[in-house]
């Protein structure tokens, strides 16, 4: 195995995770309630063409990161421009997703206790793992992924005795506008969060391809969150699931199997840890590998901990209150949009351009 | 208690890593490094003495409020 390239499955179970990270806690989109699975599907369908894209850039350009190949395309200035944007929407993920790691642990496990420290525990095991580099990430991935499958699927197979189908009813109570909005909502947290991995790209190996790699990855995703969307709703229906900031969690806490056993939430809140460090590491490698490729510097480890720190320092002023936390999310698809499509597809368009000039001058 | 927390995390990682990968890191590195962990540090400081900091996502849901009005759709 090649020096710092990850293998296929490293690479899918770290897409899978990272896409897990907030979502599989915080639940997808549920402002269509108990025909939330109508919106999953739809945006997965949208999902496809874009993650589409981000494999042909990869194919266009093997063994390169965005980094390299905006330098590439578009020279130093607007290339540096794009590096710059690129790393900054790194940067405020990695601090977004830390903040919710912070809220949840404070509200679910520690009210008492300043999110400060949270902060800090999370922070240095994931710059610990970022320094560690990209292939220590996906072992990681492989060694986690198993088990947070197995409790997705365990807290859905012992929630069914408590399931109240009727709750999947009615159908077609909301409307396009609706479900548009929720649609794009899910498109943009988490599928199109995967952009990110455009960052990483240079430690793939040549050999495997990246469209299996994205398109694996998005179907073990979309399995899970159904499973965890059906879960929430036939347990807590759709009223309470849509009151509830962290519904997975509400729903572990009802999961009861006879008197021997009950209290499964903190199996929740480990996925929400194993995820989320997958999530925040993989956020702060790209960001460190950008302001590396910003600067022109070699090394990109050494970035992590100022990184790192400067993440939790963007944390701490995000928001006022966990309210705050979720009225940002109806903002979220908008502002994520351009670091999601609009700068992927003028790469993808301006590569095609620049690989076909290439080989009219080849055959010249 | 948080600024003592704050105060010392910035030393101990900071001691550890110029002993361990600051020290022969070239001096681009280092000075990326300085200022990033200075601008962290005053923000942390600054928000543990409970002095307001602006929010970026201030600015960034003011501005898709002005071009899409996402606050107004309710």
């Amino acid at each position: 195995m090649k020096k710092g390239k990850v293998t296929f499955n490293q690479v899918m179970f770290s897409i899978v995770l990272f896409n897990f990270g907030s979502s599989v806690v915080m639940g997808v989109s549920t402002s269509v309630g108990q025909e939330a699975w109508i919106p999953i599907l739809l945006a997965t369908l949208a999902a496809i063409p874009m993650f589409l894209i981000y494999g042909r850039i990869i194919t266009m350009f093997p063994e390169k990161d965005i980094f390299d190949i905006t330098d590439i395309l578009f020279g130093k200035i607007c290339g540096k421009i794009c590096i710059a944007l690129f790393t900054w929407y790194a940067i405020h993920l990695c601090a977004l997703v830390l903040r919710n790691f912070s809220e949840f642990t404070q509200i679910s496990a520690m009210p008492e206790t300043p999110q400060l420290p949270i902060m800090i525990l999370m922070i240095l095991t994931t710059i610990y793992m970022a320094r560690s580099g990209v292939r220590t990430l996906g072992k990681w991935s492989i060694a986690v992924f198993f088990f947070v499958v197995f409790v997705v699927l365990f807290t859905f197979v012992t929630s069914i005795p408590q399931a109240k189908v009727d709750d999947l009813l009615p159908i077609g109570e909301h409307t396009g506008a609706q479900f548009a909005e929720s649609t794009f909502q899910i498109f943009s947290f988490p599928y199109a969060e995967t952009v990110i991995f455009l960052g990483l790209a240079g430690s793939f190996k040549k050999n495997d391809s990246p469209y299996k790699l994205f398109l694996y990855a998005l179907a073990i995703i979309l399995v899970v969150f159904l499973l965890v969307f059906f879960r929430n709703l036939t347990l807590l229906g759709p009223t309470m699931m849509r009151a509830n900031y962290f519904p997975s969690y509400v729903t572990a806490r009802i999961i009861g199997i006879s008197d021997f056993l009950a209290r499964i939430e903190s199996t929740i809140s480990s996925n929400f840890l194993f995820a989320g460090i997958v999530k925040i590491t993989v956020c702060l490698l790209v960001a460190s590998k950008g302001l590396a490729s910003l600067f022109g510097l070699k090394d990109y480890r050494i970035l992590v901990l100022p990184l790192g720190m400067f993440a939790m320092a963007l944390c701490c002023i995000l928001y006022k209150n966990t309210m705050e936390m979720f009225a940002f999310l109806k903002y979220y698809p908008y502002y994520a949009f351009p670091f999601q499509v609009i700068l992927p597809l003028f790469i993808w368009g301006c590569g095609e351009l620049y690989l076909r000039r290439q080989k009219q001058e080849r055959n010249i | 208690m948080l600024t003592a927390i704050i105060l010392f995390l910035f030393l101990t990682v900071i001691i550890y890593d110029y002993k361990t990968a600051l020290k022969q890191a070239e001096k681009g590195i280092k000075r990326i490094y300085t200022v990033i962990m200075l601008i962290s540090f005053i923000i942390l400081i600054l928000d543990s003495l409970q002095i307001s900091i602006p929010s970026p996502n201030i600015l960034i849901t003011k501005a898709i409020d002005a071009l899409f009005n996402v606050q107004g759709r309710g």
